[in-house]
Protein backbone atom coordinates (compact mmCIF):
# COMPACT_ATOMS: atom_id res chain seq x y z
CA UNK A 1 0.00 0.00 0.00
CA UNK A 2 1.24 3.62 -0.72
CA UNK A 3 1.85 6.17 1.87
CA UNK A 4 -0.66 8.62 -0.22
CA UNK A 5 -3.76 8.15 -2.26
CA UNK A 6 -1.69 10.46 -4.72
CA UNK A 7 -0.48 7.07 -6.18
CA UNK A 8 -3.87 5.62 -6.78
CA UNK A 9 -4.84 4.78 -10.49
CA UNK A 10 -7.83 7.13 -10.58
CA UNK A 11 -5.85 10.20 -8.92
CA UNK A 12 -3.25 9.82 -11.34
CA UNK A 13 -5.21 9.72 -14.24
CA UNK A 14 -7.11 12.81 -12.88
CA UNK A 15 -4.30 15.04 -12.14
CA UNK A 16 -2.71 13.90 -15.54
CA UNK A 17 -6.44 15.11 -16.94
CA UNK A 18 -5.92 18.19 -14.84
CA UNK A 19 -2.70 18.78 -16.20
CA UNK A 20 -3.89 18.16 -19.95
CA UNK A 21 -6.54 20.69 -19.43
CA UNK A 22 -4.12 23.29 -17.81
CA UNK A 23 -2.34 23.70 -20.86
CA UNK A 24 -3.95 26.87 -21.79
CA UNK A 25 -3.49 28.93 -18.48
CA UNK A 26 0.15 30.58 -17.56
CA UNK A 27 2.47 28.02 -15.93
CA UNK A 28 2.56 28.72 -12.65
CA UNK A 29 -1.49 29.50 -12.22
CA UNK A 30 -1.54 25.59 -13.86
CA UNK A 31 0.75 24.63 -10.76
CA UNK A 32 -0.59 26.15 -8.22
CA UNK A 33 -3.64 24.71 -9.46
CA UNK A 34 -2.45 21.05 -9.50
CA UNK A 35 -0.70 21.86 -6.34
CA UNK A 36 -4.00 22.90 -4.23
CA UNK A 37 -6.22 19.64 -5.54
CA UNK A 38 -3.27 17.44 -5.19
CA UNK A 39 -3.21 18.83 -1.47
CA UNK A 40 -6.90 18.32 -1.02
CA UNK A 41 -7.04 15.06 -2.05
CA UNK A 42 -4.39 14.00 -0.15
CA UNK A 43 -5.58 15.35 3.08
CA UNK A 44 -9.05 14.15 1.79
CA UNK A 45 -8.58 10.45 1.35
CA UNK A 46 -6.36 8.20 3.72
CA UNK A 47 -3.54 6.47 2.05
CA UNK A 48 -5.61 3.13 1.45
CA UNK A 49 -8.95 4.57 0.06
CA UNK A 50 -10.84 2.35 -1.36
CA UNK A 51 -11.68 2.98 -5.02
CA UNK A 52 -15.16 3.89 -5.01
CA UNK A 53 -14.24 6.24 -2.21
CA UNK A 54 -11.91 8.16 -4.35
CA UNK A 55 -13.93 7.61 -7.16
CA UNK A 56 -16.78 10.02 -4.99
CA UNK A 57 -14.13 12.27 -3.72
CA UNK A 58 -13.13 13.18 -7.57
CA UNK A 59 -16.98 13.38 -8.17
CA UNK A 60 -16.98 15.81 -6.14
CA UNK A 61 -14.24 17.76 -6.93
CA UNK A 62 -15.69 18.02 -10.59
CA UNK A 63 -14.05 17.45 -14.26
CA UNK A 64 -10.17 18.28 -14.48
CA UNK A 65 -11.56 20.84 -17.50
CA UNK A 66 -13.92 22.33 -15.25
CA UNK A 67 -11.85 23.42 -13.33
CA UNK A 68 -8.84 24.39 -15.96
CA UNK A 69 -11.89 26.59 -17.01
CA UNK A 70 -12.88 28.21 -13.88
CA UNK A 71 -9.34 29.04 -13.76
CA UNK A 72 -8.83 30.79 -17.16
CA UNK A 73 -11.84 33.22 -15.97
CA UNK A 74 -14.20 34.38 -18.17
CA UNK A 75 -11.39 35.52 -21.37
CA UNK A 76 -10.86 31.66 -21.50
CA UNK A 77 -11.67 30.82 -24.78
CA UNK A 78 -9.53 34.28 -26.22
CA UNK A 79 -7.43 32.76 -28.86
CA UNK A 80 -4.39 35.20 -28.39
CA UNK A 81 -4.36 34.27 -24.85
CA UNK A 82 -4.36 30.12 -25.41
CA UNK A 83 -1.94 31.07 -27.90
CA UNK A 84 1.10 33.05 -25.35
CA UNK A 85 -0.07 30.71 -23.42
CA UNK A 86 1.46 27.62 -25.21
CA UNK A 87 4.06 29.45 -26.09
CA UNK A 88 5.34 30.43 -22.61
CA UNK A 89 5.79 26.88 -21.91
CA UNK A 90 7.55 25.57 -25.31
CA UNK A 91 10.73 24.56 -23.69
CA UNK A 92 14.14 26.68 -24.38
CA UNK A 93 16.07 23.54 -26.50
CA UNK A 94 12.65 23.71 -28.61
CA UNK A 95 13.42 27.10 -29.57
CA UNK A 96 16.60 26.70 -30.60
CA UNK A 97 14.87 23.46 -32.80
CA UNK A 98 12.64 26.17 -34.25
CA UNK A 99 15.30 29.05 -34.89
CA UNK A 100 17.65 26.37 -36.52
CA UNK A 101 14.79 25.21 -38.47
CA UNK A 102 13.81 28.66 -39.84
CA UNK A 103 17.42 29.43 -40.22
CA UNK A 104 17.34 26.19 -42.38
CA UNK A 105 14.24 26.95 -44.57
CA UNK A 106 15.57 30.41 -44.58
CA UNK A 107 18.62 29.28 -46.41
CA UNK A 108 17.35 26.92 -48.21
CA UNK A 109 14.43 29.72 -49.62
CA UNK A 110 17.53 31.70 -50.50
CA UNK A 111 19.60 29.02 -52.12
CA UNK A 112 16.56 28.34 -54.52
CA UNK A 113 15.96 31.69 -55.42
CA UNK A 114 19.38 32.63 -55.65
CA UNK A 115 20.08 28.94 -58.07
CA UNK A 116 17.19 30.29 -59.60
CA UNK A 117 17.84 33.87 -60.68
CA UNK A 118 20.84 32.36 -62.52
CA UNK A 119 20.77 33.72 -65.86
CA UNK A 120 23.20 34.15 -68.83
CA UNK A 121 23.11 36.63 -71.95
CA UNK A 122 24.87 36.44 -75.16
CA UNK A 123 28.31 38.00 -75.93
CA UNK A 124 29.71 39.88 -78.92
CA UNK A 125 30.68 36.30 -80.90
CA UNK A 126 27.59 35.20 -83.63
CA UNK A 127 28.52 32.93 -86.27
CA UNK A 128 26.54 30.13 -88.41
CA UNK A 129 28.88 27.22 -87.30
CA UNK A 130 28.81 25.36 -90.86
CA UNK A 131 31.13 27.45 -93.06
CA UNK A 132 28.90 27.06 -96.34
CA UNK A 133 26.18 28.69 -93.94
CA UNK A 134 28.11 31.96 -92.84
CA UNK A 135 29.51 32.20 -96.65
CA UNK A 136 26.35 32.75 -97.82
CA UNK A 137 24.87 34.86 -94.95
CA UNK A 138 23.43 38.29 -95.31
CA UNK A 139 23.49 40.51 -92.09
CA UNK A 140 21.58 43.48 -91.43
CA UNK A 141 22.30 45.88 -88.81
CA UNK A 142 19.58 47.62 -86.75
CA UNK A 143 20.57 49.29 -83.81
CA UNK A 144 22.60 47.04 -81.66
CA UNK A 145 21.20 44.28 -83.18
CA UNK A 146 21.60 42.02 -86.19
CA UNK A 147 20.05 40.12 -88.43
CA UNK A 148 21.62 37.07 -90.26
CA UNK A 149 19.82 35.06 -92.80
CA UNK A 150 21.02 32.50 -94.41
CA UNK A 151 19.31 29.73 -96.88
CA UNK A 152 17.66 26.95 -95.65
CA UNK A 153 19.92 23.29 -96.70
CA UNK A 154 18.57 19.95 -95.30
CA UNK A 155 20.99 18.42 -92.78
CA UNK A 156 22.98 19.86 -89.89
CA UNK A 157 22.84 23.79 -89.74
CA UNK A 158 23.75 25.76 -86.41
CA UNK A 159 25.09 28.54 -85.01
CA UNK A 160 27.88 29.93 -82.41
CA UNK A 161 27.61 32.18 -80.11
CA UNK A 162 29.66 33.52 -76.84
CA UNK A 163 27.80 33.60 -74.11
CA UNK A 164 28.33 35.10 -70.45
CA UNK A 165 27.14 34.11 -66.87
CA UNK A 166 26.69 37.22 -65.43
CA UNK A 167 25.77 35.30 -62.27
CA UNK A 168 27.72 34.08 -58.92
CA UNK A 169 27.03 30.51 -59.83
CA UNK A 170 28.92 28.08 -61.88
CA UNK A 171 26.09 26.94 -64.93
CA UNK A 172 26.46 23.82 -66.04
CA UNK A 173 24.54 23.57 -69.97
CA UNK A 174 23.36 19.90 -70.20
CA UNK A 175 21.30 20.62 -73.59
CA UNK A 176 18.76 21.77 -75.12
CA UNK A 177 15.70 21.74 -73.76
CA UNK A 178 13.43 18.89 -75.14
CA UNK A 179 10.22 20.92 -75.96
CA UNK A 180 12.26 23.63 -77.82
CA UNK A 181 12.55 22.99 -81.86
CA UNK A 182 14.15 25.50 -83.62
CA UNK A 183 13.57 25.16 -87.39
CA UNK A 184 11.53 22.22 -86.55
CA UNK A 185 14.47 20.17 -85.83
CA UNK A 186 13.99 16.91 -85.29
CA UNK A 187 16.93 16.92 -83.13
CA UNK A 188 19.33 19.51 -81.26
CA UNK A 189 22.88 19.27 -79.66
CA UNK A 190 24.70 21.86 -77.81
CA UNK A 191 28.09 22.30 -76.78
CA UNK A 192 30.00 24.43 -74.96
CA UNK A 193 33.34 25.79 -75.98
CA UNK A 194 36.17 26.69 -74.53
CA UNK A 195 39.97 28.15 -75.29
CA UNK A 196 41.78 31.10 -74.80
CA UNK A 197 40.02 33.19 -77.48
CA UNK A 198 37.07 31.76 -76.30
CA UNK A 199 36.94 32.54 -72.21
CA UNK A 200 37.51 36.12 -73.56
CA UNK A 201 33.80 36.02 -75.34
CA UNK A 202 35.38 37.96 -78.20
CA UNK A 203 36.34 35.58 -81.06
CA UNK A 204 36.70 32.33 -82.11
CA UNK A 205 40.29 32.29 -82.88
CA UNK A 206 42.42 29.21 -81.38
CA UNK A 207 41.61 25.98 -80.45
CA UNK A 208 38.27 25.58 -78.80
CA UNK A 209 37.57 22.07 -76.55
CA UNK A 210 33.90 21.74 -77.25
CA UNK A 211 31.94 19.62 -74.76
CA UNK A 212 28.34 18.76 -74.68
CA UNK A 213 28.13 19.38 -71.17
CA UNK A 214 30.20 22.32 -70.34
CA UNK A 215 30.18 24.46 -67.13
CA UNK A 216 30.46 27.84 -67.46
CA UNK A 217 31.58 29.40 -63.69
CA UNK A 218 30.76 32.56 -62.80
CA UNK A 219 31.25 35.80 -64.31
CA UNK A 220 32.46 34.38 -67.61
CA UNK A 221 32.39 34.04 -71.02
CA UNK A 222 32.34 30.85 -73.06
CA UNK A 223 31.05 29.83 -76.94
CA UNK A 224 28.11 28.06 -76.97
CA UNK A 225 27.29 25.84 -79.86
CA UNK A 226 23.65 24.69 -80.97
CA UNK A 227 23.53 22.20 -83.68
CA UNK A 228 20.12 21.22 -85.40
CA UNK A 229 18.86 18.71 -88.28
CA UNK A 230 16.47 21.35 -90.25
CA UNK A 231 13.07 19.52 -90.32
CA UNK A 232 10.44 22.63 -92.10
CA UNK A 233 10.26 22.76 -96.09
CA UNK A 234 10.30 26.70 -96.58
CA UNK A 235 9.06 27.82 -99.85
CA UNK A 236 11.27 30.04 -101.76
CA UNK A 237 10.21 33.72 -100.26
CA UNK A 238 9.41 32.55 -97.19
CA UNK A 239 11.58 32.71 -93.88
CA UNK A 240 11.96 32.15 -90.85
CA UNK A 241 13.64 32.82 -87.57
CA UNK A 242 14.84 32.07 -83.95
CA UNK A 243 15.93 35.07 -81.15
CA UNK A 244 16.47 32.99 -78.53
CA UNK A 245 17.77 29.62 -77.20
CA UNK A 246 15.98 27.26 -75.03
CA UNK A 247 18.57 24.89 -72.71
CA UNK A 248 18.81 22.94 -70.11
CA UNK A 249 20.84 24.20 -67.49
CA UNK A 250 21.96 22.54 -63.87
CA UNK A 251 22.72 25.70 -61.31
CA UNK A 252 23.73 23.81 -57.91
CA UNK A 253 21.33 21.14 -57.24
CA UNK A 254 18.61 22.61 -59.54
CA UNK A 255 18.10 21.60 -63.32
CA UNK A 256 15.89 24.10 -65.00
CA UNK A 257 15.10 25.24 -68.43
CA UNK A 258 16.79 28.79 -69.13
CA UNK A 259 15.49 30.82 -71.59
CA UNK A 260 18.16 32.89 -73.68
CA UNK A 261 17.32 35.85 -75.62
CA UNK A 262 19.70 36.75 -78.10
CA UNK A 263 20.77 40.25 -79.86
CA UNK A 264 20.62 38.64 -82.87
CA UNK A 265 17.59 37.01 -84.81
CA UNK A 266 18.79 34.17 -87.39
CA UNK A 267 16.94 33.69 -90.03
CA UNK A 268 16.71 30.69 -92.61
CA UNK A 269 14.97 31.89 -95.99
CA UNK A 270 13.42 29.05 -98.13
CA UNK A 271 14.86 27.98 -101.58
CA UNK A 272 13.72 26.45 -104.82
CA UNK A 273 14.99 23.22 -103.94
CA UNK A 274 14.23 19.23 -105.45
CA UNK A 275 14.73 17.90 -102.39
CA UNK A 276 12.35 19.57 -100.68
CA UNK A 277 9.32 16.66 -100.52
CA UNK B 1 -30.88 23.07 -5.24
CA UNK B 2 -32.01 23.00 -8.85
CA UNK B 3 -29.25 22.48 -11.51
CA UNK B 4 -30.10 24.75 -14.31
CA UNK B 5 -27.53 27.04 -15.92
CA UNK B 6 -28.96 30.30 -14.27
CA UNK B 7 -28.81 28.39 -10.96
CA UNK B 8 -24.94 27.92 -11.65
CA UNK B 9 -24.39 31.13 -12.47
CA UNK B 10 -25.70 32.68 -9.57
CA UNK B 11 -24.07 30.32 -7.00
CA UNK B 12 -21.47 31.18 -8.96
CA UNK B 13 -21.90 34.39 -8.39
CA UNK B 14 -22.01 34.38 -4.54
CA UNK B 15 -20.13 31.87 -4.17
CA UNK B 16 -16.63 34.66 -3.62
CA UNK B 17 -18.93 36.46 -0.53
CA UNK B 18 -19.20 33.46 0.92
CA UNK B 19 -15.95 32.13 0.69
CA UNK B 20 -14.84 35.80 2.18
CA UNK B 21 -17.71 35.63 5.26
CA UNK B 22 -16.02 32.14 6.34
CA UNK B 23 -12.61 33.36 6.43
CA UNK B 24 -14.01 36.82 8.25
CA UNK B 25 -14.83 33.82 11.14
CA UNK B 26 -10.99 32.40 11.19
CA UNK B 27 -8.17 31.64 8.48
CA UNK B 28 -9.01 28.02 7.32
CA UNK B 29 -7.33 25.54 4.99
CA UNK B 30 -8.41 24.71 1.17
CA UNK B 31 -9.79 21.52 2.20
CA UNK B 32 -11.69 22.61 5.74
CA UNK B 33 -13.28 25.28 3.62
CA UNK B 34 -14.91 23.40 1.10
CA UNK B 35 -16.54 21.23 3.56
CA UNK B 36 -17.41 24.14 5.28
CA UNK B 37 -19.30 25.52 1.81
CA UNK B 38 -20.63 21.76 1.00
CA UNK B 39 -21.98 21.62 4.80
CA UNK B 40 -23.98 24.71 4.18
CA UNK B 41 -25.35 22.77 1.47
CA UNK B 42 -26.23 24.12 -2.51
CA UNK B 43 -23.86 26.30 -2.66
CA UNK B 44 -20.93 23.98 -4.74
CA UNK B 45 -21.52 22.55 -8.13
CA UNK B 46 -18.35 21.14 -7.91
CA UNK B 47 -16.27 21.27 -5.00
CA UNK B 48 -12.68 21.67 -6.83
CA UNK B 49 -14.25 25.30 -7.95
CA UNK B 50 -13.77 26.65 -4.71
CA UNK B 51 -9.67 26.89 -5.49
CA UNK B 52 -9.82 28.49 -9.01
CA UNK B 53 -11.84 31.24 -7.13
CA UNK B 54 -9.48 31.31 -3.94
CA UNK B 55 -6.51 32.05 -6.60
CA UNK B 56 -8.49 34.89 -8.00
CA UNK B 57 -9.66 36.25 -4.31
CA UNK B 58 -6.02 36.13 -4.26
CA UNK B 59 -5.29 37.99 -7.02
CA UNK B 60 -7.31 40.78 -5.81
CA UNK B 61 -6.20 41.12 -2.93
CA UNK B 62 -9.47 40.36 -1.12
CA UNK B 63 -7.42 36.87 0.75
CA UNK B 64 -3.97 36.26 1.30
CA UNK B 65 -2.62 32.58 1.42
CA UNK B 66 0.02 31.03 3.77
CA UNK B 67 1.82 27.54 4.42
CA UNK B 68 1.85 26.85 8.54
CA UNK B 69 4.44 23.81 8.58
CA UNK B 70 4.15 23.07 12.28
CA UNK B 71 6.29 20.09 13.19
CA UNK B 72 4.53 16.45 13.58
CA UNK B 73 1.92 17.82 11.59
CA UNK B 74 0.48 18.05 7.59
CA UNK B 75 2.20 21.58 6.44
CA UNK B 76 -1.57 23.51 5.03
CA UNK B 77 -1.92 26.72 3.07
CA UNK B 78 -4.05 28.77 4.93
CA UNK B 79 -6.51 31.30 3.88
CA UNK B 80 -7.11 34.56 5.16
CA UNK B 81 -9.02 37.46 4.49
CA UNK B 82 -7.47 41.00 3.81
CA UNK B 83 -9.10 44.69 4.88
CA UNK B 84 -9.63 44.96 1.53
CA UNK B 85 -11.66 41.57 1.64
CA UNK B 86 -13.53 42.99 4.44
CA UNK B 87 -14.47 46.36 3.14
CA UNK B 88 -15.74 44.21 -0.03
CA UNK B 89 -18.02 41.85 2.12
CA UNK B 90 -19.38 44.60 4.24
CA UNK B 91 -20.32 46.25 1.10
CA UNK B 92 -21.55 42.70 -0.76
CA UNK B 93 -23.98 42.18 2.96
CA UNK B 94 -25.21 45.72 2.72
CA UNK B 95 -25.95 44.72 -1.06
CA UNK B 96 -27.50 41.58 -0.57
CA UNK B 97 -30.07 42.47 2.26
CA UNK B 98 -31.68 44.74 -0.71
CA UNK B 99 -30.72 42.67 -3.81
CA UNK B 100 -32.63 39.60 -1.97
CA UNK B 101 -35.50 41.42 -0.61
CA UNK B 102 -36.37 43.13 -4.32
CA UNK B 103 -35.48 39.24 -5.98
CA UNK B 104 -38.37 38.22 -3.14
CA UNK B 105 -40.31 40.84 -4.30
CA UNK B 106 -40.91 40.60 -7.70
CA UNK B 107 -40.71 37.01 -7.55
CA UNK B 108 -43.41 36.20 -5.60
CA UNK B 109 -45.94 39.07 -5.71
CA UNK B 110 -48.69 39.49 -2.95
CA UNK B 111 -51.53 38.00 -5.78
CA UNK B 112 -48.93 35.03 -5.94
CA UNK B 113 -48.74 34.57 -2.06
CA UNK B 114 -51.48 32.23 -1.93
CA UNK B 115 -50.02 30.10 -4.36
CA UNK B 116 -46.77 29.94 -2.78
CA UNK B 117 -46.03 26.67 -1.28
CA UNK B 118 -44.44 26.58 2.20
CA UNK B 119 -40.55 24.47 2.58
CA UNK B 120 -43.03 21.28 4.09
CA UNK B 121 -45.61 21.69 0.95
CA UNK B 122 -48.11 23.04 2.20
CA UNK B 123 -50.40 26.22 1.11
CA UNK B 124 -50.29 28.93 3.57
CA UNK B 125 -53.01 29.12 5.78
CA UNK B 126 -54.25 24.93 4.89
CA UNK B 127 -53.48 24.47 8.66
Amino acid sequence: MSDTVLEHPLVREYLRELDKASLTLPAAQARELREQIAAHLDEALPPGAATEEVAAELSRLGPPRSLAADAAGPDRRTFVRRLLNRLRRVRWWAWVIIAALIALAGSALTYTLLALSATMTQGPVGLWYYPQDQARTEMIQTGLTQQFTAPQRFGQQGIEISVLNDSDWTQTVVGADPNWTPFGASSVQVAVGSGESANRGDSIQGPIRWSSSGSIPPHSFRLLRVVWKTGLCLNAGTETSIQQLMLTVRVGVFTRTENIRMYDTWVLTGVSSPGCR
Amino acid sequence: MGSDPGMTELRRGVLGPCVLALLDERPRFGLELVRDLAAAGGLLTSEGTVYPLLNRLRDARLVTSEWHDPVGERARRYYSITSEGREQLKAFRADWTDFASTVESVLFPPSAEKTRRTPTGEEPGDE
